[in-house]
């Protein structure tokens, strides 16, 4: 294949990934900005969205109805656990830290026990390849970056055309004030962690045909989605979609010389070393909470 | 984006109005005035050590009194337990050295890291392949790996230090799941999730492949590590961690670097860290990738939690009781994650001051009620990390003689 061909390749590869990314990162950056949650089981989540949506594909056949319907049981546990586990730790972020990884370890447990301890593949839904400028690439790609752009549309829009996304601003700028003002922050807090899980869950389920379902998936994910939360700017939701797709980007240039997971590795150490330069990250959201 | 700490006129408040009104059970309500209150509280603490000397001894050589008495009673264990008790406790001795290396860091500077997995491989790793590949003896085996844990400690805290509070905890995690991906994938050199064999050297003329030979020497090393940590804790050094730990601002506006004293601790705290990992590595025998897991993180952060912050003493309550949980569910479910998550849950949202918190404020309730806090109103002041009432200071076992004290004061 030519070099053109190749850097042309690596860039698709990248918009694709990155703004899959993009969907898990933002759930983790929302849930911080909002709730002061670093949520180490935000990985945890994407793993239990693919789990659910394995054995929705395994009783039914549709991948359709895993893709509406896994997510959807993640993020309402996702509610449940907001509102028991981690209510009374909210704000204190080295609780937030350590009651979150005790999840990680609960929600592998169950899921070994409910899937076990193999990998099992996902048929890809969509199969086929389209050719775009001489690149051939598999349309099921082209159907996730869709999906998630489409989810990442609608959060912008929930955010800020609807009363709650509202509110959810409101909270996020000044949780005192919004209070005072009649803003039922108890509620706003169960709808954001659900939210996240919801997104973590999504992009779990529409990973799933490419990379395979295992109880203990979503700790590379964890990494690189705090890699560019930081990087971004904690709590900076455009930074966050910048950041996700410039790593990608970089992670799939670097694959065109080196290996798959020292590209990885690379890239990370690239990012991480930006965060020397620029401690607050590259959007860095003030003072604001 | 938000600081729980709030700014330092809030946190001026907390420290000083809490203390005095609603926290009279506070175990250490001296040196948290000292602190809030006087000019120069290195100093000020001193000071008030000095004008009740004889209490002071009288509680610290009860506390020295009673680890001794335990380690007395440690090394006659070897006597009465079979080969495999042997290996256990020798095993949970080593997780006891990482879990109070892991309190200097945590307990003390208030570093809550997620990156100890790094130090422990490392340290594993560079013992490993100093046996194995160089041919060294267990000496200079264990200084490698005290150095590759703080030559790590120090490379990652470089970074870590720097990004505002809650960036820390973040990028050690983003570490140690770095490092768990580099040791997995460049299997030519860790051996991968598979590892390899170490034969346990000799340090000396002691055979650490004596399963009771190695008890005694790391139960020996344990010993060495508190006590130099427990100077360590006591020293100027020590009480500019707490500082940092209880409110870095004001550690900052007194002229201290907080960067470069959060640095020496992790890097004191990575160090012994390494130390536990070469240990690690001559009990079992073996090293393997799995090493760098985040779980492996998580231990001590749970033996501290469990036996109470900024105490020494505490991790090894800890470690020890995780230790034997651990054997006795392996025997019996498989299912040891489960409960360290459910442990980890419990403590953090229930229980915040370990064991010997929850002992403290049993013993201390007799002096008064104590008031209780609402979870919604103490949203921002009941945080775990300035939490300085609950957790402040070593008075676990009587090894820091300061907090004390302030009660005999009282």
């Amino acid at each position: 294949m030519s070099v053109t061909a190749d850097v042309g390749l690596a860039l698709l590869n990248g918009v694709t990934w990155g703004i899959t990314l993009a969907l898990v990162a933002l759930g983790l950056s929302l849930v911080f900005g909002l709730l002061e949650i670093v949520n180490v089981s935000h990985g945890a989540l994407y793993m239990l969205g693919a789990v659910a949506g394995w054995f929705v594909v395994d009783a039914t056949g549709s991948f359709l109805l895993a893709v509406l319907l896994a997510p959807l049981v993640v993020g309402a546990a996702g509610v449940a656990v907001e509102r028991t586990v981690l209510r009374p730790v909210e704000g204190d972020v080295p609780a937030t830290v350590i009651a979150t990884f005790g999840l990680v370890l609960v929600f592998q447990h169950l899921a070994l026990v409910v899937f076990g301890p193999s990998t099992e593949t996902v048929a890809t839904p969509v199969p086929g390849t389209v050719t775009l400028a001489g690149i051939t690439y598999p349309t099921y790609r082209f159907v996730i970056a869709g999906t998630s752009v489409a989810a990442i549309v609608l959060l912008y829009l929930f955010l800020q055309r609807t009363r709650y996304g509202m509110w959810m601003r409101g909270v996020e700028q000044d949780r005192e004030t919004a209070s005072a003002l009649g803003v039922p922050t108890s509620r706003v807090y169960m709808l954001t962690f659900g939210l996240g899980a919801y997104f973590a869950a999504l992009a779990g389920v529409l990973l799933s045909p490419i990379v395979g379902v295992n109880h203990l998936m979503g700790t590379e994910i964890l990494a690189i989605a705090f890699v560019v939360v930081i990087v971004g700017g904690l709590g900076s939701l455009r930074g966050v979609l910048v950041v996700s797709v410039a790593f990608a980007v970089m992670e799939n240039l670097g694959g065109i010389v080196l290996d798959a997971t020292p590209a990885r590795i690379l890239t990370l150490a690239v990012l991480v070393l930006v965060v020397l330069v620029r401690p607050e990250g590259l959007f860095p959201t003030g003072g604001r909470t | 984006v938000s600081d729980p700490d709030g700014d330092p006129e809030t946190d001026a408040e907390d420290g000083e109005t809490a203390p005095s009104t609603d926290r009279e059970t506070d175990p250490d309500p001296g040196s948290e005035t000292a602190v809030a209150s006087v000019a120069d509280p290195l100093h000020a603490a001193e000071a008030g050590s000095r004008s009740v000397t004889l209490p002071v001894v009288g509680r610290v050589s009860l506390g020295v009194a009673a680890v001794v008495l335990a380690f007395a009673a440690a090394t006659v264990l070897p006597l009465v337990m079979g080969s495999y008790g042997v290996f256990l406790g020798t095993s949970i001795l080593v997780l006891a050295i990482y879990g109070v290396a892991y309190d200097v860091a945590y307990g003390y500077a208030g570093l809550l890291s997620f990156g100890h997995a790094v130090f422990f491989g490392v340290g594993a790793y560079a013992a490993a392949f100093a046996v194995a590949d160089a041919g060294l003896g267990g000496a200079p085996a264990l200084v490698a790996a005290v150095v590759a844990g703080g030559v790590a400690a120090f490379g990652i805290g470089l970074v870590a230090v720097r990004v505002p509070e809650n960036g820390f905890v973040i990028l050690t995690i983003i570490a140690v799941l770095v490092f768990n991906l580099v040791a997995v994938t460049w299997s030519d050199l860790t051996g991968g999730t598979d590892g390899f064999t170490v034969f346990a050297p000799s340090l000396g003329p002691l055979a650490l492949s004596d399963p009771t030979t190695n008890f005694y020497v790391t139960l020996a090393l344990l010993g060495l590590v508190l006590a130099g940590l427990s100077l360590l804790v006591r020293s100027e050094v020590g009480l500019v961690f707490r500082l940092v730990r209880e409110n870095e601002r004001r550690a900052e506006l007194l002229g201290y670097d907080v960067r470069r004293y959060k640095l020496a601790a992790l890097v004191v705290s990575g160090a012994l860290t390494g130390l536990a990992g070469g240990l690690e590595a001559f009990v079992f025998g073996y090293v393997n990738a799995s090493n760098f897991a985040l779980t492996v993180s998580a231990d001590p952060l749970v033996y501290t939690l469990i036996g109470g912050r900024g105490t020494l003493v505490g991790p090894i309550v800890g470690a020890v009781a995780l230790g034997v949980a651990e054997e006795l569910l392996r025997d019996a479910t498989d299912a040891y994650p489960l409960f360290v998550g459910a442990v980890l849950i419990a403590v953090v949202v229930v229980e915040r001051e370990g064991v010997l918190g929850a002992y403290r404020r049993l013993r201390d309730r007799s002096d008064s009620e104590p008031a209780t806090e609402s979870d919604d109103a103490d949203r921002e002041g009941g945080s775990l990390r300035a939490d300085g009432g609950a957790s402040g200071g070593d008075t676990g076992g009587g090894v820091g003689g300061d907090t004390e004290v302030a009660r005999d004061r009282r």
